[in-house]
Order: C-alpha cells, then sequence, then structure tokens
C-alpha cells in the first residue's frame, strides 16, 4: 500500500493539515473571530493587504492567531515578459514576514505588460520562451521570499497557435526548472478542457503527485457566445458536481492536500462555504477510509 | 509566431482600447467561437474589474451620476490613468481631479469634491496605524510648553476643503434614495482621520483647518494659532483644538529646535 500522506507538500512550508480551507472575505472577518469554525487553513490575496495598517490587518492579525494562513497572489505577472516589479516583491516581501504564511502562491499567466496593470490573468503560450520567462520569474520570487512557492495552472478562453507544449507538461516542467511545487486548481482544468475540447482527465493523471502542494476548488459560469457555451472560472456559485467528481478521482490518485474552496463573486454567507468546505473534507476523508479498508 | 513580448504588447493594447476590436491577434485560437469574441472575454473582465474598484472606493459619486454614466466616466478614467501598481489598494487617487476636467460632469461642480472625500475616507481605511497621544499628557505638555510645542498628525488624518457642503451631500448619497436637497453653497472644512477602527468625518473651522495644516507642515503650535488668527472660528480655537486631541488627531509631541 503507497503511503497514506505524501508529506512532500510541507517541505519549505509550516503545518497545514491536508484538509480544507476557504477563501477569506471582508464580510465573513467578524462570523469567523465569533464561531472560530473548524478550518484547515484561511487563504487571502496579499494584493488586498498591500495598505499600511487598518482593519484589514488588525482582522488578519486577529484569525493569524486561530489559522494557517496562505497567501494567493494574483498581481505579480509572472508570466510578464518583462522584469518583476521590484516594488510589488518588496511588499510581498513585507507581508509574509509579518505574517508568515503556511502556503504561498502565484499564477501561471501575465497581468503586468510595460508598467501597466491589467488586473487579470491573462493566457500565455506554452512554449520554451515562455518556460524560461516564468522559471526565472518564479526562482526570482522564491529567492525574494525566501521560500518555495507554489504556481497554480491558469483556465483560459483561447489558446496560442504555436503552444507547442501541452499545459499539465507545461507546469510539470516549471516545477521541475524553477524547484516550485503546484497548485492544481481542479476548476480550471474543468473550464479549459470545455473550452478548448481536451480531456481534463488525461491532463491531471500527468501530473506526479508529489508535486501537488495544494488544490483549488471553485464555481465557475457559462455564457453563450454565437451557438457555444464558454465556461468562465467567476468564482462565483459552488462548485460543480463535474468539478467533484474530478477532485473526488485526483485525491484518490495524490492522497489528501490542503484544498482551498475560493468563492470571490456573490459571495454567501459563512455558512454556504463552510458546507462546501465540509464536503471537500468528506470526499478526502472516504478516500482515506476506502485505503484503510483495502489495507 | 510572436515573441512573447509582442504578444503582450498586442493583448494589452486591445484590453486598452475603448472599443473592443473586430478581429483576434496572430494565432489566436478559440474553439467554435471567433478569437474577438475570446478576447472581449479578456477585456470585459478587466473593464469591469477597475469599474467595480471604482464604485467600491466612489460609492456615493457612483450614485450621484447612476451606474452606467459611472462606468463610463471609470472607462475613460483608466484610459487617461492605468494601474501601474500590482495591488488595486490606492488606484483612483487621481479620480477627483480626473471629473473637475470630465467634460460630461460639468453640470454637476459638486461631484469632484464628493469624490474627492470618498478617496480620502479610503485613504485614511488603509493609512498606517498609530496609538494617538494621550489627551491627559498632551494638555499638560501644552499648558507647560505652550507656543513652542510640536505635534505629529495622526497617519490616517486627510484634510479636505471644498465650496460646497460636501458632507451632506456625500452622507445622503450613501443611502439607496436619498431625499431631495438643496445643496449649501459655503465652503467646508473637513477633518478625516481614523484613531482606532472606524474613519471619522468631522467638520471644522476655517482656523481649525489652517492649524492642523500648519501642524503638519511642522510649524510649533504658536506660530499654527498666529498663522490662523484673522480665519473665521479663530476666537473658539482653544476648544476646538481640544476637541482635536480628544478625536486622536495627535501622536506625537516635542518641543521645536530653535536654529
Amino acid at each position: 500500500m503507497a503511503p497514506r500522506h505524501d508529506t512532500s507538500f510541507s517541505r519549505g512550508m509550516g503545518p497545514v493539515p491536508a484538509s480544507t480551507g476557504i477563501g477569506l472575505k471582508a464580510s465573513h472577518y467578524r462570523a469567523l473571530l465569533e464561531t472560530r469554525p473548524s478550518l484547515s487553513f484561511l487563504e487571502v490575496h496579499p494584493e488586498n493587504y498591500m495598505g499600511d495598517g487598518g482593519p484589514p490587518h488588525r482582522y488578519l492579525e486577529a484569525l493569524a492567531g486561530h489559522y494557517p494562513l496562505s497567501f494567493h497572489g494574483v498581481g505579480l505577472s509572472l508570466g510578464g515578459a518583462g522584469p518583476l516589479d521590484r516594488d510589488h516583491l518588496a511588499r510581498w516581501r513585507a507581508l509574509v514576514d509579518r505574517y508568515s504564511p503556511a502556503l504561498v502562491s502565484e499564477h501561471v499567466a501575465w497581468s503586468v505588460h510595460a508598467g501597466i496593470a491589467h488586473h487579470d490573468l491573462l493566457p500565455l503560450p506554452y512554449t520554451e520562451e515562455s518556460l524560461a520567462v516564468l522559471a526565472g520569474h518564479v526562482a526570482e520570487m522564491q529567492d525574494a521570499l525566501g521560500r518555495q512557492v507554489l504556481v497554480e495552472n491558469p483556465s483560459s478562453y483561447l489558446r496560442f497557435a504555436w503552444s507547442a507544449i501541452p499545459e499539465n507538461d507545461f507546469m510539470v516542467e516549471l516545477a521541475r526548472r524553477s524547484g516550485c511545487l503546484l497548485l492544481l486548481d481542479i476548476n480550471n482544468v474543468h473550464v479549459s478542457a470545455r473550452n478548448h475540447g481536451f480531456d481534463p482527465r488525461a491532463w491531471l493523471s500527468a501530473i506526479p503527485a508529489g508535486l501537488v502542494g495544494e488544490v483549488h476548488l471553485a464555481g465557475h459560469a457559462g455564457i453563450i457566445v454565437g451557438d457555444r457555451e464558454i465556461l468562465i472560472d467567476d468564482h462565483g456559485s459552488r462548485v460543480r458536481d463535474e468539478v467533484w467528481l474530478l477532485y473526488r478521482e485526483t485525491v484518490r490518485r495524490i492522497g489528501p492536500r490542503p484544498t482551498l474552496i475560493e468563492w470571490d463573486t456573490n459571495v454567501p454567507d459563512l455558512p454556504v462555504l463552510l458546507a462546501e468546505a465540509r464536503h471537500a473534507d468528506t470526499i478526502m476523508h472516504a478516500r482515506e477510509q476506502s485505503h484503510a479498508l483495502a489495507g | 509566431m510572436l515573441s512573447l513580448a509582442e504578444l503582450q504588447d498586442q493583448f494589452s493594447a486591445c484590453l486598452q482600447a475603448s472599443e473592443p476590436g473586430q478581429n483576434g491577434l496572430e494565432g489566436m485560437v478559440a474553439p467554435g467561437v471567433p478569437p474577438s469574441a475570446s478576447l472581449a472575454i479578456y477585456r470585459n473582465n478587466v473593464h469591469s474589474r477597475f469599474a467595480d474598484a471604482l464604485a467600491d472606493v466612489f460609492p456615493a459619486t457612483r450614485r450621484i451620476v447612476d451606474d452606467a454614466f459611472f462606468r463610463f466616466a471609470a472607462g475613460c478614467f483608466v484610459e487617461a490613468h492605468p494601474s501601474r501598481a500590482g495591488t488595486l489598494i490606492g488606484f483612483g487617487r487621481e479620480f477627483p481631479v480626473f471629473l473637475r476636467a470630465f467634460e460630461p460632469a460639468a453640470s454637476l461642480p459638486y461631484l469632484p469634491d464628493v469624490a474627492a472625500l470618498e478617496f480620502l475616507h479610503r485613504d485614511a481605511f488603509h493609512a498606517a496605524d498609530a496609538p494617538p497621544l494621550d489627551a491627559g499628557l498632551l494638555h499638560a505638555l501644552a499648558d507647560r510648553h505652550g507656543d513652542a510645542l510640536c505635534l505629529t498628525l495622526h497617519p490616517s488624518v486627510r484634510l479636505l476643503s471644498a465650496p460646497f457642503a460636501v458632507l451632506d451631500v456625500w452622507q445622503a448619497n450613501l443611502q439607496d434614495d436619498p431625499a431631495p436637497m438643496t445643496i449649501a453653497g459655503h465652503a467646508e472644512h473637513l477633518l478625516i482621520i481614523r484613531p482606532d477602527a472606524d474613519v471619522h468625518v468631522r467638520r471644522v473651522t476655517e482656523a481649525g483647518f489652517a492649524v492642523l495644516g500648519a501642524l503638519g507642515d511642522g510649524l510649533p503650535l504658536g506660530r499654527s494659532i498666529e498663522a490662523a488668527a484673522s480665519l473665521p472660528g479663530a476666537d473658539a480655537l482653544p476648544a476646538e483644538l481640544a476637541a482635536l486631541i480628544a478625536h486622536g488627531a495627535f501622536t506625537h509631541a516635542h518641543l521645536e529646535t530653535r536654529t
């Protein structure tokens, strides 16, 4: 029988139990502090805490006393052709020093070009050039923060004809070259698979278990363009059944991992998020039970 | 095949364009839909994220002009003042000044002042924390050293002077259905401050406003009061200063160093 826990995800990181956390929203600050539900971790976009002080830091400090934190960046533009923004990286460093988050992650995407920030996760062609740019920037981020980071696979609505490397191979190669781990966003795999017509199971099965340090789950929406439905990862609803199924299959293969329920638009009351988190925990737990039975 | 820099150059130009383009980019593939439609998804995401970010900072400004006009103004603003930071905290700093020169909003001369108040409110929200100076201690220091005392303003202090009763207009438009109101045409001087968790907006006299500005410039108390001596409110300055101390407007005191 395979080891029950693959512990490679904790290399260089603080202890995060391999169970479920939620994205921290300002509308839940008080309810979380008052009720302190059992959660593996709270994840924030560090960009929302790059002010000097005020209520955001007060609440984050108070909550950091009860939960491990995960910093999930959206603004560093690791895939940008130009240099990383040193000021932004310095703000990142100050936050990491202040809060010592258990997990630190960013995206395979670009958002800044020629000094202008688009504040969106934009698609990259999967080429040797992109790989070299990303690997260099991930290494720079890891050096600046003094720790290993995780990078997340994107969702996309278009791709580029000269993308020579399959996306999953690209992610694995990036991890190998830069020494980072992968944040596997299963909703993104589903969304991109539907938009581009590839098999999400084949995509996921090519990712070595030992490279996966965290998993993301979220809801998505569909919009109609012409006579076709395009999936948009709007993080605005419950996790869909197809994504739960992929999650179940993935944790069965790779084992439990810190898992995040992301919900960023139309944010519901806390109990709805907690119910989603419990569902993810149940799936992870079921996997452990099935192993116990098999063992 | 485009280089990564070329691709990002062209993609950025499409995102920043005021109208969605008719074509995709070279090599762009989007199964089953025109590449221009896929590109438009990204463009719409970017534009609505900026408009939402501004609407979050400027809720009363938005209510005054309505959502459609606000989004139109936001689009024009982003074109003129693109974001240059990886965080949206601080985004919109130039929006009040932009509105002052924004021809379609010229019929609402008080709009830039409401926007200025809203930005300073948000700015104070994110300002550094600092414990205000103990009021008893500060009064004792002032009694003993009087005019030579220099006072450091709390890091959250922001000052706004407007030619309209901007505070009433702002407060009324934070509600869902503001009652019709007559905008008082007198100048107003405001202190925006967050001594603890909550941001407060307080009216001050013209004299009190001038004293705060002078203290912020590093002048000692005596000269700050002197500079305000002829302004409305000067007679009641001792009481107003006591109120400012109680509001937590100061964090440090030191004696003027003469050179």
